[in-house]
C-alpha cells in the first residue's frame, strides 16, 4: 500500500502550467516538479490547501492510495 | 510517482550503545559533582576553622597518585591609624573575632564561586546524560541542560584564576563596610583565599571528550531529521 501523487494528471486536466501553480502556492518549480513525481517526504497542509484552491479540487483528487 | 516511506536509518545497536554510555556518563558526572561539592564544603569548613582559631589545617588522605589535601591557614594583616596620618600594620596569626568572621566567610564563599559553578555544571551534565540515556536526544530540556553545563564550565575556566583575588577583595570590602558602619578605625587584610582544584582537569577532560562525541552522534541524527524535513514541500 502506497500513496500515489496524481497532481500531474489533475494539472493536465485543467490545463494548468507548473510555473503558474508554483507561483500561486509559493514554492519553486523544482519542488513542484518533485511533488508531481512523488519524490518528496511529505506535503504541508498549507501547500495542499493552496494547490486545491488553485485547481478547484479535493486533496483526494491529488493523493491516492494504491493497493 | 509515489511517496516512499521514511527509511529506517536508526540502528538499534547504535541507539542502545549511545543510551548505555550516556547512563554511565550520568553516573560519573553525578559522582564527580558530589565529590567536588563535598570538597568545597570541607574547604569552607577548614577555612572557617583556621580563621576563627588561627590554627593551620593540613590534612591529606590517600596515596600520592590519588589523594585529597586540605590546607587552610590564617594570613591576616591588621593596620591601625597613626597620629601623623600613616598606618601601622602588623601580621597576625591570632584567630579572628566573630565580627571579622562574616567578611572572612563571605570572602571564602566568593573564592569558592567557580567551584560552585562547576558543581552546578556537573549537575546539569548529569541531568543531560540522564535525558540522553532515556532517549530524549533532541528534547528542549536536554539541550538546555547541555548549554548550562557548557556555560558553567566556561565560568569555572575564566573565574577560577581570579577567584582568590575576588575573595580577598570581597572580604576586605565587607570588613571595611562593617568597620565604617560601626564607627571604628583601622582595617584588616585577609590574604588566604586561593583555591586550587588539583585533578579537576583530569575529570573534566574525559567528560568534555565524551560529551563532544555524544553531541556529534546526536548531530548526525539531527541532520538526518533536518534532511527529511527539507523534503517536505
Amino acid at each position: 500500500m502506497r500513496v500515489v501523487v496524481k497532481l500531474g494528471v489533475v494539472m493536465a486536466d485543467r490545463n494548468v502550467k507548473s510555473k503558474d501553480l508554483a507561483a500561486h502556492v509559493g514554492i519553486t518549480e523544482a519542488n513542484l516538479s518533485l511533488l508531481k513525481q512523488g519524490k518528496v517526504k511529505g506535503v504541508r497542509f498549507e501547500t495542499l490547501e493552496k494547490i486545491c484552491a488553485y485547481l478547484d479540487c479535493e486533496p483526494g483528487d491529488i493523493l491516492k492510495i494504491e493497493r | 510517482m509515489t511517496i516512499d516511506r521514511l527509511p529506517g536509518r536508526g540502528s538499534q545497536w547504535r541507539d542502545a550503545g549511545l543510551r548505555g554510555f550516556s547512563g554511565l556518563m550520568a553516573a560519573f558526572c553525578g559522582l564527580s559533582g558530589i565529590v567536588l561539592a563535598a570538597m568545597i564544603a570541607a574547604g569552607l569548613a577548614s577555612g572557617a576553622y583556621s580563621h576563627l582559631t588561627g590554627a593551620n589545617v593540613d590534612w591529606t588522605k590517600g596515596k600520592a597518585e590519588t589523594s585529597v589535601t586540605l590546607r587552610s591557614s590564617l594570613n591576616k594583616t591588621i593596620c591601625s591609624p597613626m597620629p601623623n596620618g600613616g598606618a601601622k600594620c602588623q601580621k597576625s596569626t591570632d584567630g579572628i573575632s566573630l565580627s571579622e568572621a562574616a567578611p572572612s566567610f563571605f570572602g571564602s564563599l566568593v573564592a569558592a564561586t567557580p567551584g560552585f559553578a562547576l558543581v552546578y555544571g556537573l549537575l546539569q551534565a548529569t541531568l543531560c546524560f540522564v535525558g540522553l540515556a532515556s532517549g530524549a536526544y533532541l528534547h528542549r530540556a536536554t539541550v538546555s541542560r547541555l548549554k548550562k553545563f557548557a556555560v558553567a564550565g566556561l565560568i569555572f575556566l575564566f573565574a577560577n584564576p581570579i577567584a582568590g583575588v575576588l575573595g580577598r577583595l570581597a572580604a576586605y570590602l565587607t570588613y571595611h563596610v562593617i568597620r565604617v558602619a560601626s564607627g571604628k578605625d583601622g582595617f584588616a587584610w585577609f590574604g588566604n583565599f586561593e583555591r586550587t582544584y588539583e585533578g579537576v582537569n583530569d575529570i573534566l577532560v574525559p567528560i568534555y571528550a565524551v560529551t563532544l562525541t555524544i553531541i556529534a552522534l546526536v548531530m548526525v541524527r539531527a541532520s538526518r531529521i533536518a534532511e527529511d524535513h527539507a523534503q517536505i514541500v
